[in-house]
């Protein structure tokens, strides 16, 4: 362990930058927030990484794509090996799961992490990622950035971020996702649409994801909670805890991933 | 083989708040942890708690020789619910946190008498045993009657905070030690 290298870091705790090494987490996209996340997590000193992206970078990810270049849109290179590169530059004997492709055709590296972010487009996408989580038994940490027309008013600008940790409230209880917002979606053959986009306001919640991330690993701030929902308000610039929060003073337990269902779902003779 | 055991918080501190109560004549109390068995790869395997099940204080049987013995109508229970739900089934209890958690020979002798009779509910669940001291760990699974037992790598706790048991080093003679003795 370097302790020169992490010795600003070490308030974390005499155990954390272990942890931090030893912890394996997924990334799942590598657009705004995910390369964010990824060059964040590569600094903090983690070393293994499952990275999930299809695309290729293209000159309109060049206003927030951590990472990528000039060079690398004229090249096509793949995101996921413009994030590899950097956390190479960190950590050149890293672990990475590189995965050219959508996490849904290739779950199996996802199913040994310790950590997810999401980072994803899309309502579908994200409850479909949250349900491998929970079967899985690893905590789900998902972020997102919006743009609203509102005219004649000012866009406005809000996201996201939140944690779901197994046996807690899901994006579900949290009204974050509901049948509506799928189905709307879905009237749209799942086409999640474009979305305005800008690298401060994804560096916000990237951070913050990450920050989140990192004490669910190490402990440092001796917090125990079982969600966090953070709302993200681009306009104002603050980041506060969603008021929905308060309409869980009631719950109990999720019924929407009770606890004994775990495992990838098997077929039963009844 | 490397095995990891993965609980959410919430069934870890059920579990916990259950067997350390006390008893009104067992030294000690047991449990059994229902997991679902995923294979992550080859030689990697992930077992996730998904119920626990307390053993009910009147089906404890009075023996000072002994921790905790229960009777016939508790295993039952257990592997019905096993079967039921296709689960393996993980045996487990506390020693005192000052002492190891290394499988004691009592514990070793009930992991060849209890656990192989588990696999009589075949499904080809794997069953097992662990004991829980303090921070730290010991556990066997057995992924069929007549073979070695394997020791479990990992325990994880999942939720805000994650924590992790300390896995105990244990002697490869005791896995052995502990394989079916078949009658």
């Amino acid at each position: 362990m370097d302790r020169e290298r992490y010795s600003r870091q070490s308030f974390l705790g005499p155990t954390a930058q272990t942890a931090i090494s030893k912890a394996r987490i997924a990334v799942i996209g590598l657009g705004g927030g995910g390369s964010h996340i990824a060059q964040q997590l590569a600094y903090v000193g983690v070393e293994n990484y499952v990275l999930y992206d299809g695309d290729v970078g293209k000159r309109w990810n060049l206003n927030r794509t951590i990472g990528l270049t000039l060079e690398d849109v004229k090249s096509e290179l793949p995101k996921v090996d413009a994030t590899i590169r950097t956390i190479r530059a960190l950590h050149p004997e890293a672990s990475v799961d590189r995965v050219q492709m959508r996490w849904q055709d290739r779950p199996e590296p996802l199913r040994s992490c310790d950590l997810v972010f999401g980072c994803v487009d899309g309502f579908a996408e994200r409850r479909e990622l949250e349900a491998c989580c929970r079967r899985y038994l690893i905590p789900y940490i998902d972020i997102g950035i919006d743009v609203h027309e509102v005219k004649p008013q000012p866009p406005v600008m809000s996201g996201q971020v939140i944690a779901s940790v197994p046996g807690g409230p899901c994006l579900f209880c949290l009204g974050f996702l509901n049948e509506e917002k799928l189905s709307r979606e879905a009237a749209k053959y799942g086409d999640a649409g474009v979305n305005p986009q800008v690298v401060w306001a994804n560096g916000v919640i990237a951070s913050t994801a990450v920050g989140i991330g990192v004490d669910m690993i190490t402990g440092w701030t001796k917090e125990q909670r079982n969600v966090v929902y953070l709302m993200y308000e681009g306009n104002k610039g603050t980041l506060k805890p969603h008021p929905r929060l308060r309409q869980l003073e009631t719950w109990q337990a999720c019924p929407h991933y009770p606890d004994n269902l775990v495992g990838d779902p098997k077929f039963t003779r009844l | 083989m490397l095995i990891h055991l993965k609980l959410p918080r919430a069934l870890h501190d059920r579990m916990l708040h259950d067997l350390e109560r006390p008893h009104a004549f067992a030294y000690e109390r047991v449990g059994f942890l229902f997991v679902v068995k995923e294979t992550l790869g080859p030689g990697n395997l992930l077992l996730l708690g998904a119920e626990y099940q307390a053993v009910r204080d009147e089906n404890y049987i009075d023996d000072p020789d002994v921790g905790a013995k229960i009777n016939s109508a508790a295993i039952r229970s257990v592997m019905e619910r096993a079967m039921a739900c296709g689960y393996g089934i993980i045996h487990l209890h506390l020693h005192e946190k000052m002492y190891s958690s290394a499988f004691s020979k009592t514990d070793r002798i009930e992991f060849n008498r209890l656990i192989h009779s588990f696999h009589h509910i075949g499904g080809g669940a794997v069953h097992g045993a662990a004991v829980l001291s303090g921070t730290r760990f010991t556990a066997y699974a057995l992924f069929r009657k007549g073979e070695p037992a394997v020791q479990v790598s990992r325990l994880s706790i999942v939720g805000y905070p994650l924590s992790e048991y300390i896995a105990e080093r244990s002697s490869p003679w005791i896995a052995k030690g502990i394989a079916a003795k078949v009658s």
